[in-house]
């Protein structure tokens, strides 16, 4: 038993309470230790069918560059989608009648959980699933033939779709954090009702300002006040939102629910 | 030490559980949590240990709100429930990648409780047997060394032999600092074990006493022929006999029946209660 189990880290006998950068580390490293074999399955089975499918299309449009920008937009959705599930399942343990008891009487801060979930969901998936799409961008390019285009598949759209992903995979985060199984899907159905709500409130408001007495609106009868109004709602504080306050927001949020949680 | 004081909970869309519950526990002791099905032990249990939160009172663990998770007050408990679940992992990978957050975790300890329990280290903890994992658990649980040990229904699943190595086990592992809480519904078990008895029914204690206490107060009878009414707390049909709780008299310490114990503090906790506070 000695020789199996290293020793452990010599650590003081009071811990700061809120945040510990050591417990930090020994608490993402737990996560993934515990979920090796589930992570390792969904690794190969995502690489595995990309490969193929990969191999299929660039062996038989050799030449086609097309193709090679086709490929790397089916592993940006596919990126996005891992990602998605992925976050939905990183507080398991948690969601779980079975093991929540572990997890939440785990020592360690409902920050430092908080911080690791992300951290493993967001930056070292993006790392790791990143490499991914290197290897098989570089393959398909090396079987069509047309090495030169490989560099050029990274262009401007992959970066915003890893910025975009960051943002979004919060949403996720805090489904992960609320949802009792299926976390998903439960968060999907949750983004469809509000979406549909959104959708609702708006045609309404639209109605009610504009068309209630069948007044038509286009660009040349809109009032050029109300016209500024909407440019700037829809230029400057609704990208600023979705860039820069949705998922600090979002995050912020799943910490209360962390806080909040109980089995 | 734990301190609930004044504890209210209910389930969503039920009926309170807990009404003004207070309770107070003492390290150095093994105390035996005993109740019915649905009487609330393992809700209480989870109180304590910061998984459930009280909707009004408080539940503080060595001085700290438990609900508030702080890693401080984790680190000196432990729970092991009765429904449980454990990774895909050996033993050894299991304790590398979670004895590190109990400061006082003693690696030569587990290895001790795992040779006395005959645990195979190599072999995946999904893969062993519901008793076995339970074993696992109590081991890992003692070598944490944390003040507060919780343990709900820890002898469901064990075998004959496993459940005197729990006693011993047990036994062994108390000291001044400790506090170690068991539920359970099989009172036969925990006999020669539990140091305070607290039965728990719909939700109030009923009966908190120490041991000691209890076998210098009353006595268990088997035959109560012959035994004058006015002594009898309360009494039962056994295998055609009569039996039951006894005022002792003598004052000699006397074994204590916790099967009877319980189901007369169940059936009538106010006479018993009465004569423990003459």
């Amino acid at each position: 038993m000695n020789t199996t189990i290293p020793l452990t880290l010599v650590q003081s006998k009071t811990m700061n309470p809120v945040f510990d950068l050591g417990r930090l580390g020994y608490f993402i490293k737990r996560q993934l230790n515990l979920n090796l074999n589930s992570l390792w399955i969904a690794i190969v089975s995502n690489f595995g069918t990309m490969l193929v499918i990969s191999a299929l299309f660039a062996y038989f449009n050799r030449q086609d560059e097309e193709v090679l920008y086709g490929l790397r937009n089916m592993y940006l959705v596919a990126f996005s989608l891992s990602g998605y599930v992925f976050t939905s399942m990183v507080f398991k343990e948690m969601n779980s009648s079975k093991t929540s008891y572990a997890f939440l009487t785990l020592p360690v801060s409902k920050l430092e959980k908080l911080v690791g979930a992300w951290l493993v969901s967001a930056p070292v998936f993006v790392v790791l699933y990143g490499l991914m799409i290197l290897l098989l961008a570089f393959f398909s390019s090396m079987l069509a033939q047309q090495p030169e285009v490989f560099p050029s598949l990274f262009d401007h759209n992959v970066w915003v779709c890893v910025k975009v992903y960051l943002v979004t995979q919060s949403i996720f985060f805090l489904g992960a954090c609320t949802f009792n199984g299926n976390n998903f899907l439960k968060t999907l159905l949750a983004l469809l009702v509000f979406a549909f709500i959104i959708g609702l409130y708006s045609t309404m408001l639209g109605y009610l300002l504009f068309n209630s007495e069948g007044q038509v609106v286009n660009e040349q009868t809109m009032n050029p006040v109300l016209k500024d109004n909407f440019t700037f709602i829809f230029t400057k504080i609704i990208p600023f939102i979705f860039w820069y306050l949705l998922a600090p927001f979002m995050l912020v949020v799943s910490y209360f629910k962390l806080q909040e949680r109980q089995v | 030490m734990i301190a609930l004081k004044d504890v209210q909970f209910r389930y969503k869309k039920q009926r309170p559980l807990f009404e003004n519950l207070n309770l107070t526990l003492q390290p150095g002791f093994i105390y035996g949590l005993l109740g019915k099905n649905g009487a609330g032990k393992s809700s209480l249990l989870k109180h304590m240990a910061g998984l459930l939160y009280p909707n009004s009172g408080e539940c503080r663990v060595f001085g700290y709100n438990a609900q508030d998770r702080d890693p401080n007050m984790l680190q000196d408990i432990y729970v092991i429930p009765e429904e449980f679940e454990l990774p895909g992992i050996n033993i050894s990978s299991y304790v590398s990648n979670n004895a590190v957050f109990y400061t006082r975790f003693d690696y030569a300890q587990m290895d001790a409780y795992l040779t006395e329990f005959e645990l195979p280290r190599t072999v995946k903890l999904s893969n062993l047997s519901y008793g076995q994992k339970k074993k696992f658990l109590i081991a890992f649980g003692l070598s944490t060394n944390a003040r507060l040990l919780i343990l709900d229904e820890p002898t469901n699943g064990l075998d004959i032999p496993s459940k005197s190595q729990f006693r011993k086990i047990m036994a062994s592992a108390l000291d001044e600092e400790k506090l170690i809480i068991i539920s359970t519904h099989q009172v036969r078990d925990l006999e020669n074990l539990i140091d305070n008895i607290v039965v728990l029914e719909q939700g109030s204690i009923i009966f908190n006493q120490n041991v000691a206490a209890i076998s210098e107060r009353v006595t268990f009878e088997y035959n109560l022929n012959g035994v004058p009414d006015d002594e009898v707390l309360y009494s039962e049909e056994l295998h055609g006999r009569r039996a039951g709780i006894v005022k002792n008299l003598s004052g000699m310490e006397t074994r204590v029946d916790l099967e009877l114990l319980f189901n007369g503090i169940v059936k009538d906790a106010a006479t018993i209660n009465r004569h423990f506070a003459n």
